[in-house]
């Protein structure tokens, strides 16, 4: 297949609030929240990215599009360095008024990116607007709305409009629907794989809904604690997840299964070691090789790969 | 028990030179102890709705209403400053937008010091109040309280946020709490938390909640009791069970199935086609209308939401067509 998108062993640091005391008594002062991953995305292809809240899903989108820089490893497009100022990357953002200037009009924060990227006239970027709002879901009757004026649906749907906008090759989807009720939410997820269809749009799509996941994504990427846990053809993994967390997440689909997280030990990334599973404080298969070195990724199925060593038959 | 009773809730906006007219004749009660979840279309007007409640909305909005009482007492008399009173305290909304509703410049331990005073705490000192705040954390799963306190917000991720947030309105104990797509950023297992967090508490300290949410499963599963709104109206309400099985509106069933869809194994979603502007501020005729699968001539006339058999209301002249269908 034809790569468009590299990810390799990317880590993105964060320092934590550290002063000199604590860097002297030997506090650890910062964490990675994307930790050795590498992926490689497909052109055309659409990618989900699932997993724990604050696992680091926006932070490697966000390194991608450079807004996070990368402590080590490299995210390349089609093997060169991403290029983020020409509309073919956009973002939609988790948070939609973050990319939305609360005093311009919908209208107006539309016209922006379509001006910068095509040099129509100005019958033909209104045109444009009415369209872009339609796909959406929305109509012209928002385009002298301010973002303060729009419910939390609407304003998503102004954001994605505006990642739609310029065309882009690649679109990293933050959460992209989750405020949107299931008739609108249709309407862009159909709208998003039609796209992807008709023009080979690439998407990288995060989401906390797998029941969207799986309408969507072609592979799943399962991520938990800066780590990538699982990765395989949606389908595939939905039928066989192997990580213990995978396992644990797509078990809540059951609803009959009220297995609850319990009140659990979880991985502290600012005092416990850093070297072991991730997974270890909440694993029931725990082995001694577990609590030495974090695995590598084992291949489980086809194009399926999970980092754990309940996969690791190497040796038998 | 009546914890909350709206009545007749209309509200506006004035926009440039004209007025549109977003909710109109929003009606429902809420028992002590009672989940009342709210879903619906985006737009329709169900974060307004509770913003008017709690007299959160902007200077644009102009609200009239035969009837807001909590607890008995008659909200609409109320001056800014008993308002502000009750507000966080008595009843309180964890905001659609977990970023906006934090301060950007100060930590999370700041915001609960500041709720703390709210709830008359001072007394207690930093410590004390640190201590719950940290035990607030914990029952939203926030792996490390005491690090979170330290934290500014763009430093949390967006369901850290939201857990935030949900962790200050607990923390606070009022007993109406509108929670506003409260889980919307968090993964499976911690919505499943969470959605246990409200239900010892409802049952804890006797709280009702309006949980609005998109998502039917938990809409399902927390709620006593649903309203489904479009276009700025209820159109159906009634017992979860009998909502969720046998919805009777021809939205709520538009919506219900294509929940299931997105459960099911399909290439494309039934998307709801038709006219979505005619919907806001349509007095004469049934806002579905345009959208409607059933629409007939006798549509285009006022339509009130009535009482169907022990089914619940319903704002549609068709509902019995649906009578015993599943
Ligand atoms: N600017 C920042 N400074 C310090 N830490 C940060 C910053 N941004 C994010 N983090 C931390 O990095 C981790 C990963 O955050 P990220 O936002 O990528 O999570 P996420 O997987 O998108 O979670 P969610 O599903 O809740 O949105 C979290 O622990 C978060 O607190
Ligand atoms: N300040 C305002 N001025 C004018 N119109 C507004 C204003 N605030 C909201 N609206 C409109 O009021 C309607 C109801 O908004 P509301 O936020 O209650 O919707 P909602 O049902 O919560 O939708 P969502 O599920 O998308 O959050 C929307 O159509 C919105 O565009
Ligand atoms: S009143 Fe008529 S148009 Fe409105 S929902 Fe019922 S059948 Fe459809
Ligand atoms: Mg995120
Ligand atoms: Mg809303």
């Amino acid at each position: 297949m034809n790569t468009i998108l590299e990810f390799d062993d990317v880590v993105v640091h964060f320092q934590a609030r550290g002063n000199l005391l604590s860097t002297l008594s030997g506090r650890k002062s910062g964490f990675n929240a994307v930790d050795h991953v590498s992926l490689t995305v497909d052109k055309g292809e659409i990618l989900g990215i699932a997993g724990e809240s604050g696992s680091g899903k926006t932070t490697i989108c966000k390194a991608a599009l450079g807004l996070h820089s990368t402590a080590s490893g490299a995210i390349t497009q089609e093997g060169k360095p991403l290029s983020i100022n020409n509309g073919s990357l956009q973002m939609i953002f988790q948070d939609p008024l973050s990319s939305l200037n609360p005093r311009q009009t919908v209208a107006k924060s539309l016209e922006t990116p379509l001006k910068l990227h095509k040099d129509d006239n100005k019958e033909n970027i209104d045109e444009t607007i009415d369209k872009l709002l339609n796909d959406v879901g929305l109509n012209e009757k928002f385009r002298n709305r301010f973002p303060h004026e729009l419910s939390g649906g609407q304003l998503q749907r102004v954001a994605i409009a505006r990642a739609l906008a310029t065309k882009p090759k690649i679109i990293f989807a933050d959460e992209a629907v989750s405020k949107l009720d299931v008739s609108v939410r249709a309407q862009i997820l159909n709208l998003l794989k039609s796209l992807r269809d008709k023009y080979n749009l690439t998407i990288i799509f995060v989401t906390h809904d797998l029941h969207v996941a799986h309408f969507l994504c072609d592979r799943i990427a399962i991520m938990y604690f800066g780590k990538l846990l699982e990765l395989g053809p949606t389908k595939e993994v939905y039928a066989n997840p192997c990580h213990p967390y995978t396992r644990e997440l797509l078990g809540t689909l059951d609803r009959d299964n009220h297995v609850i997280a319990s009140t659990r030990d979880i991985f502290n990334p600012l005092s416990d070691d850093v070297r072991p599973c991730r997974y270890l404080n909440r694993c029931p298969h725990v082995m001694d090789e577990c609590r030495k070195l974090h695995p590598d990724h084992y291949p489980v199925g086809p194009e399926h790969t999970a980092a754990c060593y309940l996969f690791d038959n190497e040796d038998d | 028990m009546k914890m909350l009773d709206v009545k007749g809730l209309n509200i506006s906006f004035a926009l440039d030179s004209s007025s549109i007219n977003i909710c109109s004749d929003v009606s429902f009660s809420l028992a002590q102890g009672k989940v009342l979840g709210l879903i619906g279309e985006s737009g329709s007007g169900k974060t307004i709705t509770c913003k008017a409640i709690l007299d959160l909305l902007p200077e644009n909005a102009e609200v009239e209403a035969k009837e807001i009482s909590f607890k008995g007492q008659n909200l609409l008399g109320l001056n800014q400053k008993e308002f502000d009173a009750m507000r966080g305290t008595a009843m309180a909304m964890i905001f659609q937008d977990p970023v906006g509703s934090f301060n950007p410049v100060k930590t999370i331990g700041w915001h609960f010091l500041h709720a703390g005073k709210r709830r008359n705490l001072k007394q207690y000192g930093r410590g004390r109040i640190f201590d719950d705040a940290e035990a607030a954390l914990k029952e939203v799963e926030i792996a490390n309280p005491r690090e979170a306190l330290k934290k500014y917000p763009h430093q949390l991720s967006g369901g850290m946020l939201q857990r935030c947030l949900i962790a200050l309105v607990l923390f606070l104990k009022p007993s109406l709490i509108v929670a506003d797509e409260p889980t919307t950023n968090l993964d499976n297992l911690v919505e499943r938390q969470i959605v246990d967090i409200f239900d010892k508490l409802r049952n804890k300290i006797d709280a009702s909640f309006i949980f609005i949410t998109h998502d039917m499963t938990i809409a399902e599963q927390i709620s006593d009791e649903i309203a489904v709104m479009y276009a700025g109206q209820i159109v159906e309400h009634g017992n979860t069970a009998d909502i969720i099985d046998n919805p009777h509106h021809p939205y709520t069933r538009a919506l219900i199935n294509t929940a299931r869809e997105l459960e099911s194994d399909v290439d494309v979603l039934t998307e709801i086609s038709g006219d979505i502007t005619s919907g806001l501020g349509v007095h004469d005729k049934c806002r579905f209308g345009p959208r409607c699968p059933l629409h007939s001539a006798e549509c285009d006339k006022p339509i009130e939401l009535r009482n169907i058999g022990n089914h619940g209301q319903v704002r549609c002249i068709k509902a019995e067509s649906f009578e015993g269908h599943v």
